[in-house]
């Protein structure tokens, strides 16, 4: 009994041994600055400022009261979920696309990649601060040449919404052509072959051979890129500021210019944390769709 | 066998290691006995060719003029035809002291920090020292430096940046104050009294080395202003004539008729002025606030200084958001996603017939890259109101003449020594040397540097006003009224500088927008910030921000 219990002791040191170093990197640098960052939600810290004081729940019942968090976070849910899905939409279809080999894919297939190999801030200043200013870039310039009505969207909170979508959706479909294009490749020939045998016209097979076939892809890939578009900020920094008002404001700036900006980290801890609930709730629903979507194709 | 063997070798292997070693020491006293043999046999070859006391001094005067000839060497790679800066006599109202071998290290804004650059090169010759930089984009300024400076990290033995930290910085002990004799090598008097008081003091301690100074002055187009069709069409519909706006009614009338195809067949606009959020979002807006609600009587601006109340949401700020709604159609279509850059341009383009904005657009106007309308540039102060808000007395008040209030957006950029800066006597030796009257009347007078005036002797050799392009006296003489005059104006209104200044800075700009793009009205707007700023300054401590924002005014608590 004794030399049992010594050798599970032995071999349970080993594991531990060999586990530790991951533990002790999972510890500080995830575990520790979580709890630290949660535990500040609960002070009113501010750079710069020596006392830091427990206020319970002041920062959380603040930031219930703070008409302007509903809007960053609904601003938020708008760009990742819904702007992911029209991502994968769009990425889908030339995806598909290019699986066809039409003539010249080869071009296509590496030119459709460049946009994500670019740097956002880049890409927002060139696209939002030049091709679309209002004033002096040629894509009104070209509206108004072909005397169709000009996109002024400076004043409009749903167009200035669009335009950040857009150059958000410029910048990241890549991923899912990337993705959903391996996905498609790794599907024999031969299930299509033998549809194509039984009569299947080109939409029944897209229906009922590709689109289960690249669910479980598609579904890990748009939680992927909806989890980055959560935390979404340069984009919007450099094209609207957040503006007009707060109408394209995400979380991310928000808590970025309460914090670093406005010096106020606790209540910038408090949002950030808001924005983890939220992030957390949506990759539970994402799941829950799929654990009841995917078996129906397999 | 083997396992007995290896040990044995190991062991020969570390005795014969061991051995060598013994034997490296047992060389070296010779070897050093040698080196110092070699240094005593030098020094008496110095000994025997010690110069006499006459040669000593023949050498330094070598020195110096060696020295003199790089300085006026550098000054003349600096300067142009029209002006060469004097940075000899900058470098006597330093130390003298040589600092071989010493880093400062200068921390600022990209684009701004680099202004300081040409003169340094001049201390960096006459001391040895060298000058290092550590910039980064304007927007993560203060990013940067407060989360440095509240970890205690390095960024920086000279800070550039604007006085709105003054409260965050000065007031929290971060900060070496400047010593008065420092203050007297300076001509501190020279430094305008707007920026000395208001830019570079804290709490009664000066802590600032000027810089820039900021002040918001209109700008337009004497062209269209001189040209008789347009004043004749002026006159017929508006009923008065055509002039410089003096009050924002003028203004806001003459915006709108310039609005509309010009000569050249192309859509025009009448003004333009900063209303981007998160751009200097809302210079353009206290711009015009200034007017409608500082009484020249009244210190306070932005809050009641017994409460801490905010004043954003009384009915003259109400006023002035209203007023920009109206004046928005006669602003270009992109108006409120226009930045500095973006503002400036609209105007230098002939885009716009108006602008509100820094002295940058004069000599900007001369830059033909962008602009169009170099010579064609008249200077004022910007407008004035009527009829005022008084906050005291809960009443508009009539003025029969235009009540004036400039308003120094900004404030300007200065530098500072950190408590935390490595090298501080260098530091402080290389600030005085870039805030002399010498170094800031050439960075004024460079076009691009991103610098305005700061002390009043930069406006005294007009002549160096023609190196930035102006056509001519009358010009220039245009230019710096417009701007000695909106800096010393005694109803001036200068930028909050308390803790916390960005926070209520976004708050408010956050209300402009909402109300500019319309989706609410200028109160429930003004009403969302004033709500928002009570937040803030309850969260800072009411009674501590009342009396930095009593201190930020003068008045003592």
């Amino acid at each position: 009994m004794m030399i049992s219990v010594s050798r599970r002791f032995k071999e349970k040191s080993v594991e531990w041994s060999f586990l530790s170093p991951a533990l002790i990197y999972i510890i500080l640098l995830f575990v520790f600055p979580l709890l630290f960052s949660l535990g500040i939600t609960f002070t009113n810290m501010r750079l710069l400022a020596a006392d830091v004081n427990f206020v319970g729940l002041a920062n959380w019942k603040r930031l219930l009261a703070d008409a302007n968090s509903f809007i960053v976070m609904k601003n938020t849910i708008i760009i990742a979920v819904l702007g992911s899905f029209v991502q994968y939409l769009i990425g889908l279809l030339l995806a598909v696309l290019l699986n066809k080999e039409l003539k010249g894919y080869k071009f296509f297939r590496v030119s459709f990649l460049l946009p994500m190999m670019m740097a956002p801030v880049a890409v927002s200043y060139v696209i939002g601060k030049m091709v679309f200013s209002e004033t002096f870039g040629p894509f009104n310039d070209i509206l108004f040449r072909l005397g169709l009505p000009l996109f002024f969207w400076g004043t409009s909170s749903i167009k200035s919404m669009l335009l950040i979508m857009i150059i958000d959706a410029w910048t990241n479909i890549p991923f899912f052509v990337l993705v959903l294009l391996a996905s498609l490749e790794a599907i024999p020939d031969d299930i299509y072959e033998a549809a194509e045998v039984d009569g299947a016209s080109e939409w029944q097979r897209f229906r009922d051979i590709t689109l289960p076939l690249v669910l479980p892809a598609s579904i890990t890939t748009y939680i992927i890129r909806a989890l980055n578009a959560f935390q979404i900020i340069d984009v919007i920094r450099v094209v609207t500021g957040g503006g007009p008002g707060n109408s394209t404001e995400s979380a991310t700036l928000f808590a970025y210019d309460l914090g670093i900006k406005g010096q106020d980290i606790a209540y910038a801890a408090t949002v950030s944390f808001a924005l983890l609930i939220i992030v957390l709730g949506f990759v539970f629903v994402v799941n829950l769709i799929r654990s009841r979507i995917v078996p129906q194709f397999e | 066998m083997i396992r007995k063997v290896i040990p044995l070798m190991l062991l020969v292997v570390l005795f014969l290691a061991v051995a060598a070693c013994s034997a490296g020491q047992a060389d070296t006293p010779e070897t050093e006995d040698a080196a110092v043999s070699e240094d005593m046999s030098d020094m008496e070859e110095v000994v025997e060719e010690a110069p006499e006391a006459e040669d000593v001094q023949e050498s330094e005067v070598d020195e110096d003029s060696a020295l003199a000839a790089e300085i006026a060497k550098i000054e003349e790679e600096a300067g142009t035809k029209n002006f060469v800066p004097d940075f000899q006599g900058a470098l006597e109202r330093t130390s003298g002291k040589k600092f071989e071998g010493v880093t400062v290290v200068l921390f600022g804004a990209s684009g701004q920090v680099d202004g300081l650059l040409p003169a340094a090169r001049a201390w960096e010759a006459a001391t040895g020292a060298t000058v290092d930089v550590n910039d980064y984009p304007f927007a993560e300024v203060p990013e940067k430096m407060i989360t440095a400076l509240s970890t205690g990290i390095f960024i920086g033995d000279i800070l550039n940046v604007p006085p709105y930290f003054a409260g965050d910085l000065m007031g929290g002990g971060l900060i070496e104050p400047v010593p008065d004799a420092s203050k007297a090598v300076l001509d501190w008097d020279d430094v305008m009294a707007v920026y000395r008081e208001n830019q570079l003091e804290w709490d009664g301690v000066t802590y600032g080395y000027p810089w820039d100074g900021d002040v918001h002055s209109l700008y337009y187009r004497t062209d269209l202003y001189q040209d008789a069709d347009l004043q004749a069409q002026f006159e017929d519909t508006y009923g008065y004539a055509l002039d410089v706006p003096k009050n924002w009614a003028e203004f806001a009338d003459q915006s709108e008729f310039f609005t509309g195809e010009w000569a050249d067949g192309k859509q025009h606009y009448g003004a333009t002025m900063l209303l981007m959020r998160k751009n200097h979002g809302s210079e353009g807006f206290l711009s015009v606030a200034a007017g409608f609600n500082k009484m020249p009587d009244d210190p306070a601006f932005y809050f009641d200084p017994d409460t801490m109340e905010p004043r954003i949401n009384n009915p003259g700020f109400v006023k002035s958001l209203e007023y920009l709604q109206d004046l928005l159609p006669y602003m270009p279509p992109d108006q409120l996603n226009l930045d500095w850059f973006g503002n400036l341009q609209a105007f230098v383009s002939g885009l716009t017939a108006l602008d509100i904005q820094w002295a940058d657009v004069g000599p900007m106007s001369y830059d033909e890259t962008i602009s169009i309308i170099g010579g064609s540039v008249g200077y004022a102060l910007t407008p004035g109101s009527n009829e005022v808000w008084d906050a005291r007395t809960n009443e508009w008040v009539e003025f029969p003449e235009t009540n004036i209030a400039p308003y120094a957006a900004f404030g300007g950029w200065m530098n500072m020594i950190p408590a935390n800066a490595q090298e501080k006597e260098a530091a402080m030796d290389l600030a005085i040397f870039l805030s002399s009257p010498e170094v800031l009347q050439y960075v004024s007078v460079t076009p691009g540097s991103g610098v305005n005036p700061a002390r009043t002797s930069t406006f005294e050799n007009e002549e160096a006003w023609l190196n930035v392009g102006f056509s001519g006296a009358e010009e220039i003489e245009a230019f710096i009224a417009s701007q000695v005059e909106s800096a010393e104006h005694p109803n001036a209104v200068y930028p909050l500088r308390i803790p916390g200044y960005l926070q209520y800075k976004d708050a408010l700009e956050l209300a402009i927008s909402k109300a500019l793009a319309g989706q609410m009205t200028a109160q429930e707007a003004l009403d969302e910030a004033a709500a928002e700023w009570e937040v803030i300054t309850d969260s800072l401590g009411r009674e501590a921000q009342r009396e930095a924002y009593l201190s930020s005014i003068g008045i003592d608590s």
